[in-house]
């Protein structure tokens, strides 16, 4: 039997949201697969985090190895997603809500039917329903209980409490990639807690986190992989993403915390904080030392020369005709796009640091969502090749591809655009 | 309703200007086309833009449908919301199923 998961309007993405360690996409591929269901069709719409879903499911892992991805615009509903999944008519399948965990032993047997599923005890979640029918032959009717539980996961805080109900025992099914190291505290493998750390159960560090002295980790804390917690600082009822330094004396409550900022667990409001000491990235977004030395090249063979010649122009008492050229406006831009004048300062820019050799400057890439999950914001570069990607395209394929070239940003592909011939900006139709 | 073959392994902006022209050519025949994408095995951004573009030019006047999408050009065409341009099928079978049930 296969089993499609399917997107519900108004939580699409959820599958994205941690439980206890891993995405709920992957939580449920484990639980289907324990069921001996490993044929499963997911639907990934577009909007949050569609391109981390993706990468889940597209990936090399063996868990995704029979699953087949239905891309939509928006939730298409169980029989448009069987159909675009090629599943025949008469093909059972159990249809499971996008938002939806549970642990039942499911009596594949009969269809069709409809199944509720109750909360875990001790959360507060809203109880789970699930389907098993086939095209010719849709659930409806009588929805009988099974016995395990199921749960809803629609927000943040949601995942949250299911994932600290797991590592607390109160959950069962739930499989948990950590050594437990004392009641309700959990240690993935290389996890680190200084001598002098409080820990509190419940608790999961990720792989490789690291607890610094003096910092109070828990109750119901859940702290990504490589993270780091600082000296002083305070996570409780909160959660951190990977590769995230919480800084010294941060007190994290009710949010889930990532180095760009922090979503509330209450109203899922988010707040961008720009404090590195607050929160920073393990590993900082920064211009590769190869194009800073490549740019600290280029400013010595290019700008060296020039400057020694109108130098010398200068003392010989002539006008530089450079010089002259530039102040009237009569010197052309360079084939990179970028204007001779602006140049020098670029390339300083990218000995510094601040820009890459190669990127985006176009304002309207600010716009891109970060949300939409690739980890790389897009960075301004001394050359621009913010039209090379979409030559002649509208601005709603450009901020596509933008949002693209930040996911698949390297020297390779940087070195294929600025080979490409430059277009004129296109005229804006729509 | 006919199916259309991508005629080269690598999506660059010739051959979606080729398929650009075959759906317009069989555009005057049938509103419903099913472009099988299974050969792809490479992509560039100019290619990928130029399908975004040309989706946006497609609908509304025909049916579209991409099929058959390869591992890769799948992961890359959730990245660039290609979805929201062609209903995306997993298989012509399937896809051609579904458009000649709304034919019917």
């Amino acid at each position: 039997m296969r089993a499609i998961i399917y997107e519900r309007d108004g939580h699409v993405g959820v599958g994205a949201y941690d439980i206890a360690g891993r995405p709920l996409l992957i939580r449920q591929l484990q639980v289907l697969r324990d069921l001996g269901i490993e044929d499963v069709v997911v639907e990934v719409s577009e909007g949050p985090h569609a391109s981390l879903r993706a990468s889940l499911l597209l990936s090399d892992d063996p868990l995704v190895f029979r699953v087949t991805v239905v891309p939509s615009a928006a939730p298409l509903g169980v029989a448009e997603l069987a159909r675009r999944a090629g599943l025949a008519r008469e093909e059972p399948f159990v249809a499971l809500p996008a938002d939806t965990l549970f642990s039942s032993k499911l009596e594949l047997n009969a269809v069709p039917a409809r199944y509720e599923l109750l909360a875990p005890r001790g959360t507060h979640l809203p109880d789970a329903e699930l389907v098993i029918e086939s095209l010719a032959e849709r659930a409806s009717g009588v929805i009988a209980s099974l016995e395990g539980w199921g749960a809803r996961v629609t927000s943040e805080s949601a995942a949250h409490q299911l994932g600290c109900a797991a590592l607390s025992g109160v959950v069962s099914g739930i499989l948990i990639h950590a050594a437990e190291i004392k009641p309700g505290v959990w240690a993935a493998r290389g996890a680190k807690i200084a001598d002098d750390a409080e820990v509190h159960a419940p608790l999961l560090l990720g792989v490789d986190a690291i607890v610094l002295g003096r910092a109070r980790v828990g109750p119901r804390a859940i702290i990504g992989d490589r993270a780091v917690i600082e000296r002083d600082a305070t996570v409780a009822d909160a959660s951190v993403a990977a590769d995230t330094i919480v800084g010294e004396s941060t007190q994290l409550k009710h949010v889930r915390a990532d180095a760009r900022g922090m979503s509330s667990f209450s109203d899922g409001s988010r707040e961008e904080v720009y404090d590195p000491l607050v929160l920073s990235a393990r590993s900082p977004n920064g211009t590769a030392l190869s194009s800073r030395l490549f740019a600290l090249w280029l400013l010595v063979a290019l700008a060296l020369p020039w400057l020694c010649l109108v130098a010398l122009r200068r003392l010989k008492g002539q006008r530089s005709v450079i010089t002259h050229r530039l102040a009237s406006g009569t010197l052309r831009r360079g084939v990179t796009g970028v204007g001779v004048l602006d140049v020098v300062p670029c390339l300083v820019d990218v000995v510094a640091g601040k820009r890459d050799l190669v990127g985006i400057n176009d304002p309207r890439a600010l716009e891109v969502e970060l949300s939409r999950g690739h980890e790389s914001p897009l960075r301004a570069g001394a050359i621009d090749i913010s039209q090379r990607l979409a030559p002649g395209a509208q601005t709603s394929t450009l901020l596509r591809m933008w949002r693209w070239y930040a996911a698949h940003k390297n020297a390779r592909l940087d070195l294929a655009l600025c080979a490409a011939r430059p277009v004129q900006k296109p005229r804006e139709n729509r | 309703m006919c199916r259309l073959n991508m005629d080269g392994d690598e999506l660059d902006g010739s051959l979606v200007e080729r398929l650009h022209r075959e759906v317009t050519e069989h555009g005057t025949k049938t509103p419903r086309m099913v472009v099988d994408c299974s050969r792809i095995t490479k992509l560039t951004p100019q290619g990928l833009s130029a399908l975004l573009e040309l989706g946006g030019r497609v609908s509304g006047m025909w049916q579209v449908a991409l099929a058959a999408l390869p591992r890769p050009f799948l992961r890359q065409a959730i990245e660039v919301g290609l979805a929201e341009r062609f209903p995306i099928y997993t298989s012509v079978e399937a896809a051609e199923r579904a458009l000649a049930d709304s034919e019917a």
